[in-house]
């Protein structure tokens, strides 16, 4: 069984699924710190992007930039076939991890 | 309006710029301009917009010296002379054998180990060989006994020469491991930006 996604990578790959054909790394930014409710770094967030297209879990493309950027390009990402993969593995595994137990708290109310 | 009036500040982005790769450095660059002038000056105005974007700025400084060729090389040249100067320490206290010498041995053959497994995961992209907590948690001590070292030696009646260099040494390896190996991205997590 390949290694678990952590949060923060799974946080990632689900913003880029859910923006679809518009993910790129300010959108995928917004959509990990809505997703967390926290503040996120760009840092992180650009670190864990290529750490993961390094091991074949997302691919990207380069496309043209707009005005406000400066012309700079954007760089819009997918999660890959192994990305799937291994966000499925992770819900499996933490679905049989959670499965049957009740917290205290739970218990109570 | 002049453009600059809008945009980020010039020696930020400069400043941005030069820490990425050329790789993704334009693309980043963009995506955080992109979101400067749409969402952040319009919502918090100027003072409060070029926080936010120093602080995402920073939050590449710890990738950049990862990444840094010199840093890699600074930390390995670092990494091979503290490990000479652990093997000679603990080969000393073998031939003068002063009492508790065992004990002080393995301390220093323990730091020596730490050298040579800071230069493989630095070697080694990405480093695999020792996790990064383990790592920070060594670049923490030889700060720690460094700096102890260094301060021990000082108000000795005697000044030691060679303690004085082996404990900057230990220091300054202790930092660049912090710097260059510490953390993969998501341990960091950005707690600070926005």
């Amino acid at each position: 069984m390949a290694d678990l996604l952590g949060t923060f990578e799974q946080s990632v790959l689900l913003s880029i699924l859910s923006l679809g054909e518009d993910a790129y790394g300010r959108a995928i930014l917004n959509g990990v710190q809505e997703s967390l409710k926290r503040n996120v770094s760009a840092g992180a967030v650009y670190s864990t992007l290529e750490r993961m297209e390094a091991s074949g879990l997302v691919r990207s493309k380069l496309a043209a930039g707009t005005a406000v950027r400066g012309g700079r390009a954007r760089r819009y990402y997918t999660v890959a076939a192994a990305g799937r993969r291994a966000l499925s593995e992770t819900r499996r595994a933490l679905k049989a991890i959670w499965e049957n137990v009740k917290l205290p708290a739970e218990q109570r109310s | 309006m002049k453009e600059t009036a809008k945009t980020p500040p010039r020696w930020m982005e400069s400043l941005l710029e030069r820490l990425l790769p050329a790789h993704t450095g334009e693309q980043i660059v963009g995506d955080l301009r992109e979101e400067y002038i749409e969402s952040m000056l319009p919502q918090r105005g100027r003072l409060r917009a070029n926080l936010w974007y120093a602080r995402h700025a920073l939050s590449f400084l710890p990738c950049a010296f990862r990444q840094s060729r010199a840093m890699g090389m600074l930390l390995i040249c670092t990494s091979i002379f503290t490990m000479i100067c652990m093997g000679w320490l603990a080969f000393m206290e073998v031939v003068l054998r002063h009492p508790g010498y065992e004990s002080r041995m393995a301390l220093e053959l323990a730091f020596a180990v730490s050298c040579l497994a800071a230069m493989l995961a630095r070697r080694l992209t990405p480093p695999r060989i020792v996790s990064g907590k383990y790592l920070r948690a060594g670049g923490l001590l030889m700060i720690l006994f460094g700096a102890l070292a260094f301060l021990e030696n000082v108000r000795a009646v005697h000044f030691e020469g060679y303690i004085f260099v082996i404990s900057l040494s230990l220091m300054a390896q202790g930092i660049l491991t912090l710097l260059t190996l510490g953390g993969s991205g998501e341990s960091a997590s950005g707690q600070s930006a926005k």
